[in-house]
């Protein structure tokens, strides 16, 4: 898995690209915490280029909304395919998830 | 046609990806649709990170053998190890209405392979641990 990070103004914009498996776990978390450390507070994760999920990667991403929730941040998702729709809805996460049909639904969201 | 395969590999998740490839090769090339060889290798990801995170113990040394077949109609794979006993199905499934800061942690890997798979079964042979999923192909 390859991981953009692009900035539109105060909103970050992470990029998920290929298969988040076994072997990204550490890579995701690095880069979600670094986030959150940052003290950002708007984040978008875009996963129009991610092709699926695994139980790690869906586990540190829902310790990123929280963590993200808890410091008074949000973070938004946007681009799902079917079968991270499908991930998300079999974990019961998808309560969780606030989710936009594009990047810029996504950014836009913020504006409120 | 049924075509059979199978792969060894020690259990070191850099070695992970030689199985992901092969099956997902194989399992395009007979024609399954997109969405099935994603659940085929959610499913393969988790269950070969049990093994190499626990099957062997922290820092063992253990092979990995996968045996798979696949037809028109299905894939069928198997994962043997010789670490420690391990029936991954006796794990009671995460209770997803419960808020997730409150549910236990674990147990999410093999609920998603039950889930995504049409069968799961577990069997202890000699001293092997061996895990047997059947996909069957979705209708387009």
């Amino acid at each position: 898995m390859v991981i953009n990070l692009i900035k539109k103004s105060e909103v970050s914009v992470l990029e998920l690209v290929g298969r988040c498996e076994i072997q990204d776990f550490d890579l995701l978390s690095q880069h979600l915490n670094e986030i959150i450390d940052r003290g950002e507070k708007k984040l978008v994760l875009d996963f129009a280029g991610l092709n699926f999920i695994n139980s790690a990667g869906l586990r540190a991403v829902i310790v990123a909304v929280q963590k993200m929730k808890n410091s008074g941040g949000k973070v938004v998702f946007c681009n799902l395919n079917e079968t991270v729709e499908k991930l998300f809805g079999i974990t019961g996460y998808s309560d969780l998830l606030e989710s936009f049909r594009t990047t810029e639904e996504a950014v836009e969201s913020f504006d409120n | 046609m049924t075509r059979t395969y199978n792969i060894s590999i020690s259990n070191r998740i850099e070695e992970t990806p030689r199985v992901t490839a092969l099956i997902e090769n194989e399992v395009f090339r007979a024609g399954f649709p997109q969405k099935d060889v994603y659940d085929i290798l959610i499913a393969v990801d988790e269950i070969l990170s049990n093994i190499v995170y626990y099957a062997y113990g922290e820092g063992g040394d253990g092979r990995i053998d996968v045996a798979f077949l696949i037809d028109d109609g299905k894939v069928e794979l198997e994962f043997s190890d010789e670490g420690v006993e391990f029936d991954p199905l006796k794990k009671k499934d995460p209770d997803t209405s419960v808020p997730v800061d409150k549910r236990e942690i674990g147990g999410l890997g093999i609920f998603l392979v039950k889930k995504l798979m049409n069968s799961v079964e577990y069997n202890r042979v000699g001293q092997k641990n061996k895990l047997r999923i059947i996909k069957l192909k979705t209708g387009e």
